[in-house]
């Protein structure tokens, strides 16, 4: 009997240690197959996604649930026209034309500052009351008419672009016309929070996708092992996909389009992209995406060229800092930068149709 | 003369080939295409649906009811009342990790499953 003592032992410990989430948990990354997790939430008024991969599943449920405590923080910041940090900011400056941007805020407050003076006022966080004029700044309250000229021309000449209002040690001074709206940016910088929040949690390897406005960090997974994330870009006149494009880690894509939030009228497309210089959304162009570094850059400049015309591109790209860029004219003609062209495959008819090659060397 | 093993040792090759086959799926089997849909309103999970057949199910949201379609492997809003059909004109929802919402509604779709497995199509879709 004591002979199977032993054996007996050694077989109950190695059946322990294999059922044991830990060992399994190990094995998995020793073999190279990974817990996958994502979740989806309502936040900075869209759906939000996070996807990550790591053999702690604890670590993994950590960096997720921190990554979703980022993206609230930021909204509970920024969210001009709910209670927010930001909403007591403007109450402020419509009282008494003056507000005291708090310590923490400063940073990216002053990021707003510097992008909005690099795009030379077409990204502009002091368009709020546009924006509500418009009836963007709510998904229920979009009009069905435009609003008349006179409506558009007092609120515009109310309004001075924020890099050129007077902002001293944290104190902003404002007209009392000025109501700011980060919905340019704060979606960039929610989602740069929500990726530190995954690496800060140990997870190598993740996407935070703020409703089609991606970061990535490390690397996706496929049957041959890792490899670069693969985004494709939806074709915004078609639907499906025009290209796919892989992204290297910490890199942002952006896209700011006419085609989620607007209304028609008369035989026009009214979308929440609105002209700081002219107080109407734009024309001609129904997409522009931009990769870039992070994504507050990408998420202002995609706004900005959206803006912009294709001929200011150069200079405007220079200031910003970007270089890599697609974008879709209204009537479906692509121009994409030579810089990002390298990087993309077309999908579909994008694969036969020309394209206009842009160079913005920076 | 010794056996080469004994019954005690039997037992431990028996119970580690028998553990081999459960561990092998779990180390080495697909994440898997999308199965089943995972709709949320607001933060609170509605239901786990699965892609089995078709049919369609209401789902009652912050305004009003959402109604889905679900057929094999794919899902779609069918009709929301909110005003512009952001929802409804995202069509099919396909492949995993693919999601849409009726923001106003507060009412959210996506499709579970690691998107990918495969390496043949795409891992996020921007937009």
């Amino acid at each position: 009997m004591k002979q199977f003592f032993a054996p007996v032992l050694f077989g109950v410990i190695l059946i322990a240690l294999l059922f044991s989430s830990q060992l399994r948990s190990g094995l998995r990354c020793a073999l190279g197959s990974e817990q996958y997790e994502q979740q989806q939430f309502l936040a900075m008024g869209t759906l939000v996604g996070v996807a990550a991969r790591h053999c702690d599943a604890n670590k993994l449920q950590a960096g997720m649930a921190a990554a979703e405590s980022a993206v609230r923080e930021i909204e509970a910041d920024w969210h001009a026209w709910q209670d927010s940090r930001l909403f007591a900011i403007n109450q402020a400056l419509a009282s008494s034309g003056q507000a005291d941007i708090p310590a923490d805020l400063q940073p990216r407050f002053e990021r707003a500052r510097e992008l909005a003076a690099a795009s030379g006022g077409l990204f502009d966080p002091t368009i709020g009351r546009l924006v509500e004029l418009w009836g963007f700044h709510d998904e229920e309250a979009f009009r069905s008419t435009p609003p008349t000229a006179v409506e558009i021309e007092t609120l515009l000449t109310g309004l001075y672009p924020l890099h050129e209002l007077q902002y001293q040690d944290g104190t902003l001074q404002a007209p009392t016309g000025v109501w700011l709206d980060f919905g340019a940016i704060a979606k960039g910088h929610g989602v740069d929070r929500a990726l530190a929040a995954l690496a800060a949690a140990g997870i190598e390897h993740g996407m935070v996708d703020g409703g089609g406005d991606l970061r990535v960090i490390g690397h996706s997974i496929g049957s041959d092992g890792e490899r670069p994330w693969t985004i494709g870009l939806r074709n915004p006149r078609a639907g499906g996909i025009l290209a796919r494009v892989q992204l290297q880690s910490g890199e942002a894509l952006f896209t700011s389009g006419d085609y989620e939030r607007y209304f028609e009228h008369a035989g026009r497309r009214y979308h929440h992209v609105v002209n700081p210089k002219t107080g109407y959304p734009t024309t001609g162009v129904a997409s522009v995406s931009v990769l870039a570094k992070d994504g507050e850059l990408a998420d202002a400049a995609a706004t900005a060229l959206m803006v912009a015309p294709l001929a200011d591109w150069p200079r405007l790209a220079q200031a910003l800092g970007i270089s890599q860029v697609l974008r879709v004219a209204h009537n479906g003609e692509i121009a994409i930068s030579d810089g990002l062209a390298e990087r993309v495959t077309w999908v579909g008819d994008a694969a036969r149709q020309s394209v206009v090659r842009i160079n913005l060397e920076l | 003369m010794n056996r080469l093993l004994t019954p005690a040792d039997w037992i431990v090759v028996v119970t580690a080939a028998a553990m081999l086959g459960f561990i092998f799926p779990a180390l080495w089997g697909a994440s898997g295409a999308a199965t089943t849909a995972r709709i949320m309103v607001g933060d609170e999970l509605y239901a786990e649906v699965e892609l089995d057949h078709v049919h369609d199910l209401v789902v009652p949201g912050a305004i009003g009811d959402s109604k889905l379609m679900i057929e094999a492997g794919k899902i779609r809003f069918l009709s929301s009342p909110c005003r512009h059909k952001v929802c409804i004109n995202r069509g099919w929802l396909d492949r995993a990790g693919a999601a849409t919402a009726c923001l106003p509604n507060r009412i959210s779709v996506w499709l579970k499953g690691q998107p990918n497995p495969n390496g043949e199509d795409y891992d996020g879709l921007a937009f």
